[in-house]
C-alpha cells in the first residue's frame, strides 16, 4: 500500500557551482509502478533533481547549486517496503572536469541515439557563429538524459526480467498465500475501487491486472472511468472476470458515485491509478481488518455519504478525498513482498574478430516472444564469436531491449550474406537469395507451399530438429537442409537437488489462444481430473499467457492456474517445483520450454512426435503413444500428432505411484539437456554457416 | 558418547576442511550429540574455541575428538597424543612438501610436520578416516600398521546447486566461446602448466576456447610462470584466474563450463570432482593419486595435454557421451558422494569409534 514519503536531511554549507551527484537505492520489497526520489535544496519546493525508479536507482551525474544553500533534503516517495540509501555523495566539480565529462556523455549519448554527425555539425556551426552560450547550455542539457541510454543488462534472463519489470512472486509463495486465505474461516468480501486517469490507460491496466492476481479471492473491483468511452484495452482487462466492472460516468465525482453503487462488500480499498497492489495485499488487509485493525478499509456507507463533498478534478483528487477519510492513526500493513529484481552491469565481452566478412541478421527482437529469444540468443552468440553483424533494414530490432554493444548497426542488404531467423510465413519480407541462410521451424508435418517455394531461394534452410528437416523436405524444400538444435541457458535453467516432498506436482503450459489450437492445456486439466478424482495428495500447476481468455478450473484446489509471463529465473523455479511436466501439445517445433523444464531435472509425460524427438525419449521421460491426425483448423496444415489419453492417464498416476522413478528419469532428463545449451547451438549454427560459405575463412 | 570436539588447525567456512568438519558437526547435532568447534583461527558463521583449551576440554568432558589433520597441527596431535583412545584421526592427507619448495619454504615446514605428525599417530594405533583409498595407502607407505577406514569429506556441492548463480563479474560466461573449468587455488601441485597446454592444443580444434580457473593467486612465483607460458603458446587471451569466488559465483562457473579440468599432480581427495558431478559438469582429468578413485568413470582420463584436449573436444562434441558421462557423475554422485551416503557411513564410523567395546587402549 502507498506509504508515506521518507525525507533523508543533511545539513550542509553548499556554495554556488556544479557538483558531482552519485546516488544510489535499493528496494528490498515488491517494485511498484514507479517510485521517486526527488533532491530538495532548503526550502525549495521545486526539486533540484528527481528520479523515478522501480527496483533499484544507481545515478552518476552533474547537478548544478543555483544558489548557496544550507541543507539538503532527499524525499523518496511512493517507497513502499524496506529500501536502503546505498550511496548519496554531493562533491564539488571543477569547471573544467565539468565540461570534459559533459562533452563525454554527450558524446555517448548522441552515439546510443545514432545521431552524432548531425549534432556536430549543428554544434560546429554554433560556435562558428561566436554563440558560445547557447552551444554551452545545450552541451550541458543533455547531461541528465545520458542515463536513460544505460541499459544496464548482462543476459537474456535479465533483459527479459526487466521486459517485466513486475515480477510475479514464486510458486511457493503464491501457494502459501493461498494456503493463509483458504485458513480465513469468515471471510469478509473487500471491495477495490480505482479512480482512473483517462491519460494513463496502462496504469489503469495494470491496477486492474493487480486486483486479478489477489491471493485472497474474496473481493470485487470497481473502477471509475471518467468518461462515457471506456478503451477496448481496459475492456479486455476487465472481461476476464465477472468480479471486475468498469464504470463510466462524466467527470471524477459520477463515476466514483456510480461505481460506489454498485459494490456490494461493506469494505473499499480505495487504490491510487498508478499504482499495483502486491498479489498478498487484500489477505493483509483482510486480515488486519478481521482484527478491526485496518483503517485503510473504508466503510462503503461512509464513502458512500461523503462521496457527496467529492469535488475532484483528477483521479489523484479522489485519492487525496480517501485519503482523508482515514484516521493518521490506521495501522497500515507491512509490505508484504520482498524479492528485487536481478540487477546486472553491462557484460563486456572480450570477442576477436575472426572473419572481416560482415553478416546481415534479419530477425526481429521486438518483445519476448519465442522468435525474439531465439533471434537473441543468435544475435548475441554470434557477436561473442566475433562475427561482425549488421541488422538487416527491415528487421526490427528494439535498441531498449539490447545492451549498447550488441546493438548491430543497419544496413540497407543488397547482396550481403544474410542469416535470417524467422517463422516461414515471415521470412519473404527479408529477400531471400542465394546469399541467405534461413533458420526455421514449423509445427506440422507439412508447410505452405508458397512458403517452401520461398526458402528454396535460399542457398542453404536450417532447422533444429531432424523431424523438422524431413518434414521441410516432404513439403518441397529442395535446398540444402542443415538440422541445429535449439538450446538452453544453464545459467538459469539447472537442478537444485532439492529433495522432492508433500503433494505430487504436474504442470503445464501453453497459450490457449490461437497457439491453443496446438497446446491442449485445457485437455490435460480434464486428464488429471480423470486421472486423480478425489486423491488429495497431487497438484497440477496450470501457467498460461496474460493474454489468455478466461479459465476457469470450477473451484478444484488442487489446481493453480499461474497466468504470467515469468522471469526466467521465475520460470525456472516454476519448473523445478515440479514432478513431472504433462505436454500434450500435438505438435511442437522444437519444444524449449519442453527442454527448459528438462533441464531442470523434470521429466516429461508426452508424445514422442514433432520437433521434441531430438531431445526426448523414453529415458528421459514418459513417451505416451499417439496417432497421426490431419490438423482442422485456418492456421496449420498437414498431420501432427493426437496423444493417448487413457496413456496421459497411466503416466500421471505412475508419477503419483513410484517418484522416485520420476526423479531418476528427471536426473536422465537433465543430464540429456546439456547436450542442447545455447552454446551448442551457436557451435552447430558456426559450422553449419562456415560450411556453406557464410562466413569466409575463419 | 554426549560430546564430540571437532578440531583443524584452520576452519574457514567454504573450504574442503571447513565443509568437511561443519558436515560432520551437522550430523552430530541432528543425532542429539554435543558438538564443540576448536581452531587457531576461525572465519565461520559459529562459536568456536581456541585449539590450546581442546586438553583441557578433554579432560573435564569425557568426550571424543575428531581432528582434521592435514598440515602442521602441533596443539591438535598433542591432545589426540594425550587421550589416543578416544580420538580419531581425519586424514585429508598433505600436500607433499617437494611442490612448494620452490613456491614457499614455510609450507614446506608445515607439509613436513603435518606427515610426520600423521605418521606419529598411526604408529600410536589412533584411528584415521582417511578421505581416500589413495590417502591410506600413501599414509601406510610410512605406517604400515595404520587403523584406517576411507570416509569421503562432507563438501558444498547440495548448497551449491540451492544457490542462484551470480555472473555479476564473470561477464561473457553465457557466450558460445568453450570453456574449461579448473577449480582451486594457484598452486604448484594443481600443475596448471598441463592445464595451459591442454588449452593451446584445443585451440587447435576449438579456437574460441578458453580456461577459467576458480581460485586464488597464492604463489607469485608459480603465477608468474604460468602467465609466462600462457603468453608463450599465445592463449594468455583465454586464460582467467578469477580469484576467490563466492558460492554463487562458483554455481555459475559450474553451471557455463563445458567441462572441469582436473590436471593435479596430487590431490587427496578433490572435492571439484565431486561438486562436478553433483552440478552435471563432464570431467578430463590426469589420473594422478586419489582422482580416479574419486571419478572413476565419470571422467575420462589422459596422461598429457594432448591426450586431455582430444577428451575434452569429445566431451564438447560428441553429445552422447557428455550425456553419458553427466549420467555416470550423477550416479556416482547419488551412490558414494551425496550428503545423504556421507552421512550414513560416517554415523556408522562415529559408532564404532566412540564406544568402550570399539577402543582400543594404547601406550600414551
Amino acid at each position: 500500500m502507498p506509504a508515506d514519503g521518507v525525507e533523508l536531511r543533511k545539513e550542509s554549507r553548499l556554495r554556488v557551482g556544479w557538483y558531482r551527484l552519485r546516488i544510489a537505492l535499493a528496494t528490498a520489497g515488491r517494485p511498484a509502478i514507479r517510485k521517486r526520489a526527488e533532491l530538495f535544496l532548503d526550502g525549495d519546493e521545486t526539486p533540484l533533481e528527481s528520479f523515478e525508479w522501480n527496483v533499484a536507482l544507481n545515478e552518476d551525474l552533474l547537478v548544478r547549486i543555483p544558489r548557496p544553500v544550507q541543507s539538503l533534503a532527499l524525499r523518496c516517495s511512493h517507497c513502499a517496503g524496506p529500501f536502503e540509501l546505498e550511496r548519496f555523495e554531493l562533491r564539488p566539480a571543477s569547471r573544467v572536469r565539468t565540461m570534459a565529462r559533459a562533452i563525454r556523455l554527450k558524446i555517448q549519448l548522441l552515439k546510443s541515439y545514432r545521431c552524432f554527425w548531425p549534432v556536430v555539425s549543428r554544434g560546429g556551426k554554433l560556435l562558428l557563429r561566436g554563440r558560445f552560450g547557447e552551444f554551452g547550455r545545450k552541451l550541458l542539457r543533455g547531461i541528465p538524459d545520458s542515463r536513460t541510454m544505460r541499459v544496464e543488462v548482462k543476459r537474456a534472463a535479465e533483459v527479459s526480467a526487466m521486459w517485466w519489470r513486475r515480477r510475479a512472486p514464486t510458486v511457493v509463495e503464491t501457494a502459501e498465500w493461498k494456503t493463509e486465505a483458504n485458513a480465513i474461516t469468515d471471510p469478509r468480501p473487500v471491495a477495490v475501487l480505482i479512480p482512473a486517469d483517462p491519460t494513463r490507460v496502462d496504469h489503469a491496466r495494470h491496477a486492474v491486472l493487480s486486483v486479478l492476481r489477489q491471493a485472497f479471492p474474496h473481493w470485487e473491483l470497481a473502477l471509475a472511468w471518467p468518461t462515457p468511452t471506456v478503451p477496448d484495452l481496459l475492456q479486455d482487462a476487465a472481461r476476464w472476470d465477472g468480479r471486475v466492472r468498469i464504470v463510466p460516468g462524466d467527470g471524477w465525482a459520477d463515476a466514483v458515485g456510480r461505481a460506489l453503487a454498485t459494490i456490494e462488500s461493506d469494505r473499499v480499498l480505495v487504490l491510487p491509478p498508478d499504482w499495483e497492489l502486491a498479489e498478498p495485499a487484500l489477505l493483509r488487509l483482510s486480515q488486519l481488518d478481521g482484527e478491526a485493525r485496518s483503517p485503510l478499509l473504508l466503510r462503503r456507507d461512509r464513502l458512500g455519504d461523503e462521496s457527496q463533498r467529492l469535488d475532484a478534478h483528477s483521479a489523484v483528487g479522489v485519492v487525496r478525498w480517501a485519503e482523508s477519510l482515514v484516521p493518521d492513526s490506521a495501522v497500515k500493513p507491512a509490505e508484504p513482498l520482498a524479492f528485487p529484481l536481478d540487477g546486472g552491469r553491462a557484460l563486456e565481452v572480450r570477442r576477436k574478430m575472426n572473419t572481416t566478412q560482415p553478416l546481415v541478421l534479419a530477425a526481429d527482437v521486438r518483445g519476448i516472444g519465442g522468435w525474439d529469444h531465439v533471434a537473441f540468443e543468435v544475435l548475441k552468440g554470434l557477436n561473442s564469436a566475433g562475427i561482425p553483424l549488421r541488422q538487416h533494414t527491415v528487421a526490427k530490432i528494439f535498441p531498449d531491449l539490447l545492451p549498447p554493444h550488441l546493438r548491430p548497426e543497419p544496413l540497407a542488404r543488397r547482396s550481403e550474406p544474410q542469416l535470417v531467423v524467422a517463422p516461414p510465413f515471415l521470412v519473404k519480407r527479408f529477400g531471400i537469395d542465394a546469399n541467405t541462410a534461413v533458420y526455421t521451424m514449423w509445427e506440422t508435418d507439412r508447410i505452405d507451399p508458397t512458403h517452401a517455394a520461398i526458402l528454396n531461394r535460399a542457398r542453404v534452410v536450417i532447422v533444429p530438429s531432424r523431424w523438422g528437416a524431413e518434414c521441410f523436405r516432404d513439403s518441397g524444400v529442395t535446398v540444402p537442409i542443415e538440422v541445429v538444435p535449439l538450446g538452453y541457458d544453464p545459467l538459469v535453467f539447472h537442478p537444485t537437488r532439492e529433495p522432492k516432498s508433500g503433494p505430487v506436482v504436474f504442470g503445464t503450459a501453453g497459450a490457449l489462444s490461437a497457439g491453443g489450437l496446438r497446446k491442449n492445456v485445457r485437455r490435460v486439466v480434464e486428464l488429471f481430473r480423470r486421472a486423480f478424482p478425489t486423491e488429495p495428495d497431487v497438484r497440477l500447476r496450470v501457467k498460461i499467457t496474460p493474454n489468455c481468455p478466461p479459465f476457469e478450473i470450477d473451484a478444484d484446489p488442487r489446481i493453480e492456474v499461474l497466468r504470467a509471463n515469468l522471469p526466467y529465473a521465475d520460470l525456472a523455479a516454476w519448473n523445478r517445483s515440479l514432478d513431472a511436466y504433462v505436454n500434450a501439445s500435438f505438435a511442437e517445433g522444437f519444444g524449449l520450454h519442453l527442454l527448459e523444464a528438462m533441464a531442470c531435472g523434470v521429466p516429461l509425460v508426452s508424445a514422442h512426435s514433432s520437433g521434441l524427438t531430438e531431445f526426448f525419449d523414453n529415458s528421459t521421460g514418459f513417451v505416451v503413444p499417439h496417432t497421426l491426425v490431419a490438423t482442422r483448423n485456418e492456421y496449420y496444415h498437414g498431420r501432427w500428432a493426437d496423444p493417448d489419453d487413457e496413456a496421459i492417464i497411466a503416466a500421471l498416476r505412475r508419477v503419483r505411484a513410484d517418484r522416485d522413478e520420476a526423479a531418476a528419469l528427471g536426473e536422465a532428463a537433465a543430464a540429456r539437456a546439456k547436450r542442447f545449451t545455447w552454446r551448442d547451438t551457436g557451435r552447430q549454427l558456426l559450422a553449419a554457416l562456415h560450411r556453406h560459405g557464410f562466413l569466409g575463412s575463419s | 558418547m554426549k560430546t564430540i570436539a571437532l578440531a583443524a588447525r584452520v576452519l574457514n567456512d567454504g573450504d574442503a576442511i571447513g565443509n568437511d568438519l561443519l558436515g560432520m558437526a551437522n550430523v552430530l547435532r541432528a543425532d542429539g550429540v554435543g558438538v564443540a568447534l576448536f581452531a587457531e583461527k576461525a572465519r565461520v558463521d559459529a562459536d568456536v574455541r581456541p585449539l590450546v583449551e581442546m586438553e583441557s576440554f578433554l579432560a573435564t568432558s569425557g568426550g571424543g575428538l575428531i581432528l582434521h589433520l592435514s598440515n602442521d597441527c602441533a596443539i591438535g596431535v598433542r591432545a589426540v597424543e594425550r587421550f589416543p583412545s578416544r580420538s580419531v584421526v581425519k586424514y585429508h592427507n598433505a600436500t607433499p612438501p617437494r611442490f612448494f619448495e620452490q613456491a614457499d619454504p614455510a609450507l614446506v615446514r608445515e607439509t613436513t610436520r603435518g606427515r610426520e605428525q600423521a605418521i606419529r599417530l598411526a604408529k600410536l594405533g589412533v584411528r584415521f578416516w582417511v578421505d581416500s583409498e589413495f590417502n591410506g595407502r600413501d599414509l601406510s607407505m610410512d605406517a604400515p600398521d595404520v587403523r584406517r577406514e576411507a570416509l569421503a569429506p562432507f563438501h558444498q556441492s547440495e548448497a551449491l546447486a540451492r544457490t542462484t548463480p551470480d555472473t555479476d563479474n564473470l561477464a561473457g560466461l553465457d557466450d558460445w566461446a568453450t570453456t574449461l573449468l579448473a577449480v582451486g587455488r594457484v598452486a604448484p601441485n594443481k600443475n596448471l602448466e598441463l592445464a595451459i597446454d591442454t588449452l593451446a592444443r584445443l585451440r587447435d580444434r576449438e579456437p574460441s576456447a578458453r580456461l577459467i580457473v576458480a581460485g586464488e593467486h597464492l604463489f607469485p612465483g608459480y603465477s608468474e610462470r604460468l602467465g609466462a607460458r600462457a603468453r608463450r603458446l599465445g592463449v594468455e587471451d583465454g586464460f582467467l584466474v578469477t580469484g576467490r569466488v563466492t558460492a554463487g559465483q562458483l554455481n555459475a562457473l559450474y553451471q557455463s563450463a563445458d567441462l572441469l579440468l582436473v590436471t593435479s599432480e596430487h590431490e587427496g581427495f578433490c572435492v571439484p570432482l565431486v561438486e562436478a558431478m553433483a552440478l552435471g559438469v563432464p570431467i578430463a582429468a590426469l589420473p594422478r593419486t586419489a582422482v580416479p578413485e574419486t571419478a572413476g568413470d565419470a571422467a575420462l582420463y589422459a596422461e598429457d595435454a594432448a591426450g586431455l584436449a582430444d577428451a575434452a573436444h569429445q566431451i564438447v562434441s560428441d553429445g552422447p557421451l557428455r550425456e553419458a558421462q553427466i549420467r555416470r557423475g550423477f550416479a556416482r554422485y547419488r551412490e558414494r558422494y551425496s550428503t545423504t551416503a556421507i552421512a550414513a557411513r560416517f554415523r556408522s564410523f562415529v559408532a564404532n569409534a566412540f564406544t568402550s567395546s570399539s577402543a582400543r587402549p594404547s601406550a600414551a
